[in-house]
């Protein structure tokens, strides 16, 4: 592992750049651009020791097409210890053994009516996330649910009705952990739209930078 | 009544499928192909290269000589999205509006242009009340750009158009992918779509000798 991650205390992170623009602004450029030890251009992730880093995010949208042959390597990368941590619209149940996905219809304007509630809730409070990621900051729109869930995914964020919005699952590629999204922040962040998902960010990366 | 077949290359950095794809069009071809494979295409073909908000503006980067040779056939390039990797010598860095409030947002037509007969600032600017849809920033043009749309109180160049010598030009929007906000989130708005590309393909200056090579 990086020196540095050991001297600073924090996890080392990296994240997978597609060459959208909105990776661009969200993995380098401020104010995100500092959590990231390492960005890996998609093209090539094939040729990079992922075991380096802690933590191997995969950013909202990355395309699918891309990913599913770099599968097995995504497997060892957690079988060996690492923490693979894939965000929404990549689609991983095409590509990842074992994740379920349901898409839904997105409500654009939930929030249009005085006093709405989109109904997400973080799940478990005691779960280290849930000091920093809230309801509030998870609040924009929903694109799908991960049910059904096997029995080594743990729910941490779900809609009113109970449905996974995201899991963690410390089992099934331990002693690696998976961890799998619906919610899209780096594409909306990344747009300059949206600015909840600004928020999700700072908190999600805090906990994720704490190991 | 266009009577001319466009033929247009969709270049697709997404698994998503139709979603992300423009909607069905009259007397066209739109050839739908994921980016990575352009490279083997011949391009000189086509009445315009279309690139998306998805594009992999590293690879895009890679292409260059590639865009310069197809720009010479009097091609058109249209780029939706925010330039990160400026591909081509007539781009600079997308920039945000400093202020994205519901008023700061506000499209406004800067003057006909056959592209956008019928389309008024209004439609452009709101979606149920709400702004910020169709734009929130700029591609700063180059001199001698023809600015069609701009935003925000400082009238910021939103859609712009500038041709070369060669007869090749680029068309640029600075927002998510335009024909999905032609349409402004009603199917019964698909005219402006198909008038949108009716034009791409009646004004293209692509060299027939080419495209008979």
């Amino acid at each position: 592992m990086k020196t540095i991650a050991h001297e600073n205390q924090k996890t080392s992170i990296a994240a997978i750049d597609g060459g959208f623009s909105y990776h661009h602004q969200s993995l380098r450029c401020e104010p995100f651009a500092n959590f990231f030890d390492e960005i890996i251009y998609i093209r090539d992730v094939p040729v990079t020791d992922l075991t380096q880093f802690e933590t191997l995010i995969i950013p909202c949208r990355t395309n699918a097409f891309h990913l599913a042959p770099l599968s097995e390597q995504f497997q060892r990368y957690m079988k060996a210890g690492g923490r693979l941590v894939v965000m929404g619209e990549t689609f991983p149940d095409r590509w990842l053994p074992d994740v379920s996905f349901t898409g839904m219809d997105t409500n654009f304007w939930w929030w249009l009516e005085k006093g709405a509630d989109l109904g997400v809730r973080i799940v478990d409070t005691n779960h280290p996330m849930s000091a920093h990621v809230t309801k509030e900051a998870a609040t924009w729109h929903l694109h799908g649910t991960l049910d059904p869930l096997t029995e080594t995914q743990t729910c941490l964020i779900a809609t009113q009705n109970g449905e996974c919005l995201m899991f963690e699952d410390v089992s099934r590629h331990a002693p690696g952990t998976l961890i799998v999204t619906t919610l899209d922040p780096f594409y909306h962040h990344g747009s300059h739209f949206m600015p909840a998902t600004t928020a999700f960010l700072d908190k999600f990366l805090t906990w994720l930078s704490e190991g | 009544m266009a009577t001319t077949q466009g033929r247009f290359l969709f270049v697709d950095n997404t698994a998503v499928g139709l979603a992300a794809l423009p909607p069905p069009l009259a007397r066209h071809r739109v050839d739908i192909v994921q980016q990575y494979e352009i490279d083997r295409l011949n391009w000189a073909v086509y009445d315009t290269i279309i690139l998306t908000i998805h594009s992999d503006q590293i690879h895009l980067i890679g292409l260059k000589d590639k865009f310069e040779g197809y720009l010479a056939c009097g091609g058109t390039v249209l780029f939706n999205g925010h330039v990160v990797q400026p591909f081509l010598p007539e781009f600079r860095l997308f920039q945000p509006l400093p202020k994205r409030g519901r008023n700061d947002l506000l499209v406004h037509r800067e003057g006909d242009h056959p592209a956008f007969d019928g389309i008024t600032g209004e439609v452009l600017s709101f979606r149920k009340g709400v702004s910020g849809f169709y734009g929130r920033g700029m591609n700063p043009p180059p001199q001698g750009a023809i600015v069609i749309n701009s935003i925000g109180s400082d009238h910021w160049p939103l859609d712009w158009i500038v041709e070369r010598e060669s007869g090749g030009r680029i068309f640029v929007h600075a927002g998510n992918d335009i024909w999905g906000f032609l349409m402004i989130g009603s199917p019964e708005n698909l005219s402006h779509v198909q008038h949108f590309f009716d034009w791409l393909s009646e004004s293209s200056n692509l060299k027939d000798t080419i495209v008979a090579a």
